[in-house]
C-alpha cells in the first residue's frame, strides 16, 4: 500500500476520533458525566450519516446536518438518564444503554443487522464527489478546525462555566439557582454536535458502517485519548487523538501475528494509561516538570492522612499529640 | 407449561446473578471503589478453573483452587498496584473509573488472545438437565441455587456475627471514624478485596457451564452483575438477591415472546429500566449512595 495514501487514512481517522473526543471530553472533563458509551454514540451519528446518504440525499453538509440532529436527541436522552442515574452509576447505565443499542442495530433489517449498512453513495459537497484519503483528509482537518473552534466556545460559555460549576460542587450550584438537571441534559445534548459530526465523516469515508466497529475498546480508545492528553481542556484531546491513532497507526504497519496484532493496541493503551493515571493524573498538557515522575508516585503512595490534611491546609504542629501541651492560663475565665 | 418453565429459568439465573453480585457490592461498600473491573477478576476466574481443570486435566478441586487464587491475586494488584496509587491524586474518582473500565478491557483482549474468542463451558457436568415433573432445570442450576443460599447466608454470618465482619460494617459505614477509632483501615480494605474477589468463583464456575464463558464477558457480565447490585442496593445482600432474581425473571420471561437474538436488548433494557425507577436499590443500602 502507498505510504502516503496509509498515513492519509490514519489522519482521517485521527480527525474523526478527535471530533469524537471532544464530545467525550464536554461529559467527562466539564460536566462530570461518566458516560462509558461514547462509541456508541459515535456509532449512532454514523448509522443515521448513513441512512441519511442512502435514503435521502448525498450531500454531506446535508448528512452531517440531519445526523447532528439524530445525535443531539441521542445525546438529550442519555442526558435524561444521567440526570437520574448519577455518578458512578451512570458507568454502568452508559454502558448497558449502549448494550442495548447496539443490540437493535444488530437485530433490525433496516440498520443491516450485523451486517452493518454497506454500499453508502459518495458523498459530495458543492458538486465535488468526496472519494480517496487525500479528500478526506481535507475534510477531516477542516471538521476538526470547526470542532475544536466550536468546542472552546462552547466550554467558554455561560453554559460551560454552569457544567463544570454543577460538576464541581452540585449544592452549592443549586444554591446558586441552577438546575443541575436542565444542565447535564443539555451538556449531554450539545455533545451529540460532536458525536454526530465525526459518525457523519466516519460514513462517508468508510462507506459501510457495522455495530462491531463502536465496540467497548473503541470507547476504551477514547477515553485513553482524553485522559492522556487530559479532561477537562480544549488542548488535551487533541495531543492525546493523535498520540493513540499515531500509536495505532504505526502498530498495524509492523508485522505482528494475527491474534497478537488485534489485542496490542488495547494492551499499549493500557500501559500508557497506567504510566499516565500515576505519573499525570491531570494529563500530559497540565503536566508541570517541576518533580520526577518517581517522586509523583512515590508521594502518590506514601501519603497519609496527615500529609494529605497538610496540602490543604498546609503545615500542621509537629507535636502529634495536641492536647498534651502544658496548657496556658484558661481564657474561658477558670475562676467561674 | 411455559411460562412456568420460563419463570423457573429466570429465578435460576437470577440467583446466579446475584451470586456474582455479591463480591462486588462488598467490595464498594467497604473501600467506596467503584471496582468495575470486578468483570475482569470474573473471567479470570473462569479461565484459571477452565485451564486447570480441562487443559491440564488436573481435577475439579484443583481448578477451583486456581480460580480461587487467581481472583484474590488480581484484586489485590488492583488494589494495591493501581487503585492505592491513584486515591490520593486529583480527579480520584475519575481516575478510579478510568483504570479499572480500563483493566476490564485489557483482560478481555489478552484473555482472547492467549485463549482464544471461543466459548468454553468451565465444569461441564453441570450442564446435564434433570426433569423435575414437567418442569426442567440443569445440575447447574440446581446446584447454583443451593450455593447461592449458602454463600449469601454465609456471608451474612460473617458481617454480622463475627469480628471481622463487625469491622468490615463498621469500615463501610464510616471510613474516617473507623480509622479515628482502629488506625489504618488497610488491613481491611485488603480483606475486603480479597473477599468480594473471590466470591466471584461460584458465580463463575455456574453461569460459566451454563451460558458458557468467553473473553468478552469481562464487559457484558462485568456490566450486569454491577447493575444487579445497584438495582438490589450497594451494600445490602438482601438486595443483590433481589435484584439478580428481578433482572433474571424478567429476562425469561421476555423470550415467551421475543426470538434469542433480543436477549442483550431486554437484559440491558430491564437494567436501564430498573435503575431508573430506584436509582438508589430496591432495598435501603447499609450505606446510603451518594
Amino acid at each position: 500500500v502507498d505510504v502516503v495514501s496509509y498515513w492519509e487514512s490514519v489522519f482521517v481517522e485521527a480527525a474523526a476520533t478527535l471530533i469524537v473526543a471532544l464530545g467525550l471530553n464536554l461529559q467527562l472533563g466539564y460536566a462530570g458525566i461518566y458516560l462509558a458509551a461514547p462509541a456508541v454514540l459515535y456509532g449512532v451519528g454514523a448509522y443515521i450519516a448513513a441512512l441519511t446518504a442512502i435514503h435521502l440525499t448525498s450531500s454531506f453538509i446535508i448528512v452531517v446536518l440531519v445526523s447532528i440532529g439524530g445525535s443531539v436527541a441521542m445525546g438529550a436522552a442519555f442526558g435524561v438518564v444521567a440526570s437520574r442515574i448519577k455518578g458512578e452509576y451512570f458507568i454502568i447505565a452508559s454502558m448497558a444503554l449502549g448494550f442495548v443499542l447496539t443490540g437493535i442495530a444488530n437485530q433490525l433489517s433496516f440498520l443491516g443487522g450485523s451486517e452493518g449498512l454497506v454500499a453508502i453513495p459518495v458523498n459530495t459537497v458543492f458538486g465535488i464527489q468526496l472519494i480517496g484519503n487525500q479528500t478526506f483528509a481535507i475534510v477531516g482537518l477542516i471538521c476538526a478546525i470547526i470542532a475544536v473552534a466550536l468546542f472552546a466556545v462552547i466550554v467558554n460559555s455561560t453554559a460551560g462555566r454552569r457544567w463544570r460549576a454543577v460538576m464541581s460542587d452540585e449544592a452549592a450550584a443549586r444554591s446558586l439557582g441552577l438546575h443541575p438537571t436542565r444542565l447535564r441534559i443539555g451538556a449531554s445534548a450539545v455533545s451529540g454536535v460532536f458525536f454526530g459530526l465525526a459518525g457523519a465523516i466516519y460514513a462517508a469515508n468508510l462507506q459501510y458502517v457495522t455495530g462491531a466497529d463502536f465496540s467497548t475498546n473503541e470507547t476504551f480508545l477514547l477515553i485513553v485519548a482524553i485522559v492522556v492528553g487530559g479532561a477537562g481542556t480544549v488542548t488535551g484531546p487533541i495531543l492525546g487523538s493523535l498520540i493513540v491513532i499515531g500509536i495505532t497507526g504505526v502498530l498495524t504497519n509492523i508485522n505482528f501475528s494475527p491474534g497478537l496484532a488485534g489485542v496490542l493496541p488495547e494492551i499499549v493503551y493500557g500501559a500508557i494509561l497506567v504510566v499516565i493515571l500515576i505519573g499525570a493524573p491531570s494529563g500530559l498538557v497540565r503536566l508541570r516538570f517541576d518533580r520526577g515522575l518517581r517522586a509523583r508516585w512515590r508521594d502518590n503512595r506514601a501519603m497519609k492522612p496527615r500529609d494529605r490534611l497538610e496540602t490543604a491546609i498546609g503545615k500542621l504542629p509537629n507535636d502529634p499529640d495536641v492536647d498534651s501541651q502544658p496548657p496556658d492560663t484558661d481564657p474561658a475565665g477558670g475562676e467561674a | 407449561m411455559l411460562g412456568w418453565q420460563l419463570l423457573l429459568n429466570g429465578i435460576v439465573v437470577g440467583a446466579q446473578y446475584a451470586l456474582v453480585a455479591v463480591g462486588f457490592s462488598i467490595i464498594f461498600s467497604i473501600t467506596r471503589i467503584f471496582h468495575v473491573a470486578q468483570g475482569a477478576t470474573y473471567v479470570l476466574a473462569g479461565f484459571a478453573c477452565y485451564e486447570v481443570s480441562q487443559r491440564l486435566h488436573a481435577g475439579l478441586l484443583l481448578g477451583i483452587v486456581a480460580a480461587l487464587f487467581v481472583a484474590a491475586a488480581f484484586g489485590f494488584i488492583m488494589q494495591e498496584g493501581l487503585y492505592r496509587s491513584i486515591t490520593n491524586a486529583e480527579h480520584s474518582l475519575f481516575a478510579m473509573f478510568v483504570a479499572s473500565f480500563g483493566a476490564v478491557i485489557v483482560v478481555d483482549n489478552v484473555i482472547s488472545w492467549a485463549f482464544g474468542d471461543n466459548t468454553i463451558n468451565v465444569v461441564p457436568a453441570l450442564t446435564k438437565t434433570l426433569n423435575i415433573g414437567q418442569l426442567q432445570i440443569t445440575k447447574g442450576g440446581l446446584v447454583g441455587l443451593g450455593l447461592t443460599i449458602v454463600v449469601i447466608g454465609g456471608l451474612g454470618l460473617l458481617l454480622h456475627r463475627t469480628r471481622v465482619g463487625t469491622l468490615l460494617r463498621a469500615l463501610a459505614s464510616d471510613e474516617e471514624l473507623f480509622e479515628m477509632t482502629y488506625g489504618s483501615s488497610r488491613k481491611y480494605r485488603r480483606i475486603a478485596f480479597a473477599l468480594g474477589s473471590i466470591l466471584v468463583v461460584p458465580g463463575v464456575l455456574m453461569i460459566g457451564s451454563i451460558q458458557g464463558l468467553q473473553s468478552s464477558d469481562g464487559i457484558t457480565i462485568g456490566t450486569i452483575l454491577i447493575a444487579v447490585t445497584i438495582v438490589g442496593g450497594i451494600g445490602s445482600l438482601t438486595g443483590a438477591a433481589l435484584g439478580g432474581l428481578a433482572v433474571g425473571i424478567v429476562e425469561n420471561l421476555a423470550q415467551w415472546k421475543l426470538s434469542v437474538g433480543w436477549d442483550p436488548v431486554v437484559t440491558y433494557g430491564i437494567i436501564v429500566v430498573l435503575m431508573l425507577a430506584r436509582p438508589t436499590g430496591l432495598l435501603r443500602a447499609l450505606r446510603p449512595a451518594q
